[in-house]
């Protein structure tokens, strides 16, 4: 596998930084097993509605420092050990992205270590790859802010089909917060919209809209008239079995036809939404459909981490790119098929 | 793989994500038979009810851009229950293969094609996956026919026709990498002659060309950053 190339590079310890969104996460990684050495972080848990940028950035600010700490702690080593700092540039909320690339570039500065920059999906994707094992997998990469059907071909990650509004994850959250199930949006490691379509007896399925247009999805249609079906008094819990239903045949549809055409034989889902169980059960079905195999990333490394920052950034230090502290600037629209990932490709460099 | 309630002979085709194909015989007619089958993960009245929607519209769709005046496989027998829809055979050479062997006719192949989609989407069907594959020279009148109208559907939305050209143009890039500007020249040089909606659909699909190009001039200058 793929994996044996960075074992022949030497080695190196990176330090991966995570705040495109509500998380500030610290990871460290090495291309010697166990590879991931610390994963930590802390999560903005808003008390009411949804994640408002500006209080998001203020907790990561505030928890930055202590979260860094934690992270050469868990890993028993010092800034001495590391070789390189890699941020996540974005895809993301900007004043969050802002927060981390200040410390990033603060701590590449002062400890004179190169700067790595990363791309947030194609971390998310990357770490996948590592738990799985896979080679090459079609990814299905579904979260609050992020939903798209991704696979490599020729030196990039492509973008295969996505969504053309409101993320997955976006769905779920406002559904549930304007139906009153949230916040807390998480109740025994399931989202309160699931286990309230598992409540609905009847399971009665309403005809909400399923827009799929070729390869790509679009959620906003969903979450309005799930809403006014609300409105006009169905039952929670059947507009919550049908949301659910809908919303994830969608994106599992244009799974499939991305895997047909791609010819891809493996699956892997990452992201936040991965952690439900309902689309857990759901993708485990289109892939053995399809005679391919399937992975979910366990939750600890699907929802945004430091340690998929770190692990992608090792796989680029590797590949010589880094970045003047001066020249690392945020983008909050980066999308994955503008990175190229030379550790891929059959000749990538291995030092 | 499920396999479809039809009495007549059925020879396996291709299998698609959506639906299989099957070459068959409709009455002493050759025909090709689309089957699209449920999802085992989907609740079952969902994917019924997708079933059931498609099928009866892309017999429409199909229906409707013949009135137009552009050659598709006609239907011949539909069963939305059960997902089958039988179109005419259609006997002849994909586009994709004719464009490499006869480099002189590309110019005119394209400009037949323009036609087309501008017939399409002067009646607002969008194609929605629009290649040089699914374009077929006829064997026996040499007309050019466009099939599989599986992810076609209605809107007069600019920005929908605009984006079905990028698809095309994507595909051309990938197949034909060398012809891309011949192609695309001639395609666009009849698509526009009498289109509806000309300077919307344009000025939406050079945007479309142009974040692409954005993206690739910002990278260059990304990648010397990098070394």
């Amino acid at each position: 596998m793929w994996l044996h190339r960075v074992l022949r590079d030497k080695e190196v310890t990176v330090l991966g930084i995570e705040s495109t969104a509500h998380t500030i996460g610290v990871g460290i990684a090495r291309n010697r097993p166990p590879y991931i050495l610390a994963n930590q972080y802390k999560r903005y848990t808003p008390v009411m509605g949804g994640i408002h940028p500006r209080e998001a950035s203020r907790f990561i600010a505030e928890n930055a420092p202590s979260v860094i700490s934690a992270a050469l702690k868990e890993a028993g080593i010092t800034m001495n050990d590391i070789d390189a700092i890699a941020v996540a540039l974005g895809p993301g909320l900007g004043p969050c992205l802002r927060v981390g690339a200040t410390v990033a570039r603060a701590l590449s500065a002062y400890y004179e270590k190169p700067l790595v920059p990363v791309n947030h999906a194609i971390a998310h994707i990357e770490i996948g790859n590592l738990l799985s094992g896979f080679e090459d997998p079609l990814v299905i990469y579904v979260s609050g802010g992020n939903t798209s059907i991704i696979a490599y071909k020729d030196g990039r990650y492509r973008v295969f089909g996505e969504t053309l509004d409101i993320a997955l994850g976006n769905l779920r959250d406002v559904f549930a917060r304007e139906a009153g199930l949230a916040p807390p949006y998480i109740s025994q490691g399931e989202h309160v919209v699931d286990l309230c379509a598992l409540r609905s007896r009847e399971k009665k399925l309403l005809e909400l809209p399923y827009i799929v247009k070729g390869q790509d999805v679009s959620y906003s249609g969903l979450l309005t008239a799930a809403l006014n079906a609300l409105k006009q008094g169905a039952k929670l819990e059947d507009v919550c079995y049908s949301l659910v239903e809908i919303s994830f045949s969608m994106i599992l549809e244009v799974a499939e036809r991305g895997l047909a055409h791609t010819r891809k034989k493996q699956v892997l889902l990452t992201g936040g939404v991965s952690a439900s169980s309902i689309l857990d059960k759901k993708t485990k079905l289109m892939a053995e459909a399809r005679g391919a195999s399937f992975y979910n990333v366990p939750r600890k490394y699907a929802g945004d981490n430091g340690a998929m920052i770190a692990w992608a950034g090792v796989l680029a230090y590797l590949n010589n790119i880094v970045m003047e502290p001066s020249e690392a600037v945020i983008n909050q629209r980066w999308r994955p098929d503008e990175v190229e990932v030379p550790w891929r490709s059959q000749n990538g460099r291995s030092n | 793989m499920e396999k479809p309630k039809w009495p007549f002979e059925l020879k396996p085709l291709s299998w698609g994500a959506e639906s299989n194909l099957y070459l068959t015989d409709y009455l002493g007619i050759k025909a090709v038979l689309k089957h699209r089958f449920p999802k085992k993960y989907m609740d079952p009245r969902l994917t019924r009810r997708l079933i059931k929607t498609r099928t009866i519209r892309e017999a429409s769709l199909l229906i409707e851009a013949r009135m137009a005046g552009v050659h598709v496989p006609l239907p011949l027998y539909i069963d939305s229950e059960n997902g089958i829809l039988v179109v005419k055979y259609v006997e002849g050479r994909l586009l994709r293969d004719v464009i490499d062997e006869e480099p002189d006719s590309v110019g005119a192949l394209a400009c037949t094609m323009g036609e087309m989609v501008k017939r399409l989407h002067n009646t607002d069907i969008i194609h929605g996956d629009l290649t040089t594959s699914n374009f077929i020279r006829s064997k026996h009148q040499g007309y050019i026919y466009l099939l599989d109208f599986g992810l076609a559907f209605k809107s007069r939305r600019p920005e929908d026709k605009a984006t079905d050209i990028r698809v095309l143009e994507r595909a051309v890039v990938s197949t034909h990498p060398m012809l891309r500007e011949v192609i695309m020249e001639k395609f666009i040089e009849c698509y526009t002659q009498g289109l509806r909606d000309l300077d919307s659909i344009m000025a939406r699909y050079r945007k479309l060309s142009l974040m692409g190009r954005y993206v690739a001039e910002r990278r260059k200058s990304l990648g010397a950053q990098q070394g």
